[in-house]
């Protein structure tokens, strides 16, 4: 008799070890729903902000370096001070600049493509190869237009740049074409100009 | 849960942290790249700022010397007080530095006689002639890059000393080869143009009458027409040379040129270049003092053409340790008073223009 409550001791299960009620375990899955809906959208918001914050770094990053490439290249520019005019063809995508190094046959060229400025001088007769050609970016895009003083001379090239929209979170419902203008007007002078007398010229 | 599965989800936590921190590192490693780049950048421009308002300080003090209504405003010296207060410079440990880079010779205009007739033949290399030179400049065109374009003709150490990029075109003393191919550059007309200018300038030099051949300064006007807004002032009619600052050897052989609007002799005093040498060294010499000197005639004759007491390009140069900024400014000849004598000329006839800048650091 005795030992038979003994085993009956040891071998039922106790009170706190019967198990969750369904209660209990609606509950209990419940808040880990909640946690984990929590903690993704947590997660998911701070992924965002580290991608945003990668975009706007990278977005800098590119628009400071064509600033510095532009502002480089643009001061070998050299137009000797008997010449004309500053003779700078512009079209929607590119410019082409002569007088690289004062060389009259050498030339900076800009052109977008590929959601990229491409910064190159192109190879003169008798050179072989491409002399240079470096890309910046992503842009989403870009104008060029000559730049000019009050008196219409010319003194250098204007280049803006609007920020890459390809992302596909900025793609979506349009949202890229709500947003404020944030382009960029990297305005780079030539490091050496025609002369112009400004009491005569008018043109 | 058993001992073994507690390890597994701190490793797991582990990974997850260790990836964060990645991630974080990766992105402020980045942003500290650019944040330094834009520093740098930055600094960049604010230290070109500084030295490009000193720069302007300066061309400030050099238009207002210019412009003074004195006898010494007609003419640029080393009397002047710009070179005083160049001295002083607002960028601490930075040094300001001046120079005439027009009085000397450019092989962009150089005519053929003035080789030939003087020693400046020795200054072309060996087995090159003046004839070279001239085929050389209409097939290759004009270079203000003198080291590199005419490296083939002169020896770097006399291009350096004796030759400058840098200068107008005196329509008197160009090479007529040159003047048409200027003529075409600026005006962008034809070729048959640019030929028809050039003779007319060729059959003006060709006068019986030597001192009818010049175009002076006051005929410029009617002799380019239509042309002359667009041509003036990079053709011009004014004295290339600053008898204050050209070399003394450039100036000995301008001197023993023969001239054909200088009576029989056709030859100046040669006794003339030690008394400029000797007399600049003393004052500030003037185009008047050149008008008393120069015998049998210096205004309106051709030495008039070289000589005069004006400089129309320097050179400006702030520097400091490896951080320079370097300007070429040209000055415009008034077009409305080519006159030298103070009295008539105003402050702000005179007008600095910027025409080349260079920073490097």
């Amino acid at each position: 008799m005795r030992l038979r409550k003994i085993v009956q001791q040891f071998s039922a299960p106790k009170k706190n070890e019967q198990g969750f009620t369904l209660i209990e375990a609606i509950t209990m899955i419940a808040v880990i729903s909640v946690l984990g809906v929590v903690l993704w959208s947590g997660a998911t918001l701070a992924m965002r902000a580290v991608d945003n914050m990668g975009s706007y770094l990278d977005g800098s990053s590119a628009f400071l370096q064509a600033e510095n490439a532009l502002r480089e290249k643009c001061a070998a520019v050299r137009f000797p001070y008997w010449a004309g005019r500053c003779e700078v063809e512009i079209d929607e995508t590119s410019a082409s600049i002569p007088y690289y190094k004062g060389q009259k046959d050498s030339e900076l060229r800009l052109e977008f493509k590929d959601h990229m400025l491409w910064v190159s001088i192109p190879k003169k007769d008798g050179d072989e190869g491409e002399r240079s050609r470096l890309p910046y970016g992503p842009f989403g895009g870009a104008e060029f237009a000559v730049a000019q003083n009050p008196n219409r001379g010319v003194y250098g090239i204007s280049v803006t740049l609007r920020p890459d929209k390809t992302d596909e979170e900025n793609t979506v419902s349009g949202q890229a074409e709500a947003e404020p203008d944030s382009s960029l007007t990297i305005t780079a002078g030539f490091g050496a100009v025609p002369l112009r007398n400004s009491e005569n010229e008018n043109d | 849960m058993k001992t073994t599965e507690k390890g597994s989800t701190y490793f797991v936590l582990l990974i997850l942290l260790l990836l964060i921190s990645v991630l974080f590192i990766g992105i402020s490693t980045f942003a500290h790249l650019v944040v330094r780049t834009s520093l740098i950048v930055s600094q960049k421009h604010e230290l070109k700022q500084a030295f490009v308002k000193e720069a302007e300080r300066v061309v400030g003090l050099m238009t207002e010397e210019a412009g003074r209504a004195s006898d010494s405003a007609a003419a640029d010296s080393f009397h002047d007080d710009i070179w005083n207060q160049i001295r002083f410079c607002e960028i601490e440990g930075a040094k300001i530095t001046l120079e005439d880079i027009s009085s000397r010779l450019n092989p962009n205009w150089m005519q053929r006689t003035l080789f030939t007739r003087t020693a400046f033949i020795k200054l072309l290399g060996s087995y090159k002639t003046a004839d070279d030179l001239q085929a050389y400049r209409q097939k290759n065109g004009l270079s203000a890059d003198i080291p590199t374009h005419y490296a083939a003709f002169f020896s770097q150490e006399n291009l350096e000393k004796y030759f400058s990029g840098y200068g107008y075109y005196n329509i008197n003393v160009s090479d007529e080869f040159v003047l048409e191919t200027v003529y075409c550059e600026r005006t962008g007309k034809t070729e048959a143009e640019g030929e028809s200018f050039r003779m007319l300038i060729h059959n003006r030099r060709l006068n019986r009458d030597p001192l009818k051949r010049l175009v002076l300064a006051k005929d410029l006007h009617n002799f380019l027409k239509s042309d002359f807004p667009v041509l003036y002032p990079i053709i011009n009619a004014q004295p290339l040379f600053n008898v204050n600052f050209v070399d003394k050897d450039i100036l000995r052989e301008i001197i023993n040129y023969p001239y054909p609007d200088q009576g029989k002799k056709k030859r100046l005093s040669p006794s003339l270049t030690d008394w400029i040498l000797d007399q600049r060294e003393k004052r500030e010499l003037t185009e008047k003092d050149l008008e008393n000197t120069i015998k049998p005639r210096y205004k309106n004759a051709r030495i008039g053409q070289f000589l005069g007491a004006r400089t129309w390009f320097w050179k400006l140069s702030i520097i400091k340790d490896k951080t320079a900024l370097v300007w070429i400014l040209a000055r415009i000849p008034d077009s409305r008073n080519n006159s030298t004598d103070s009295k008539t000329r105003g402050v702000n006839d005179v007008h600095f223009t910027l025409i080349e800048e260079r920073f490097s650091e």
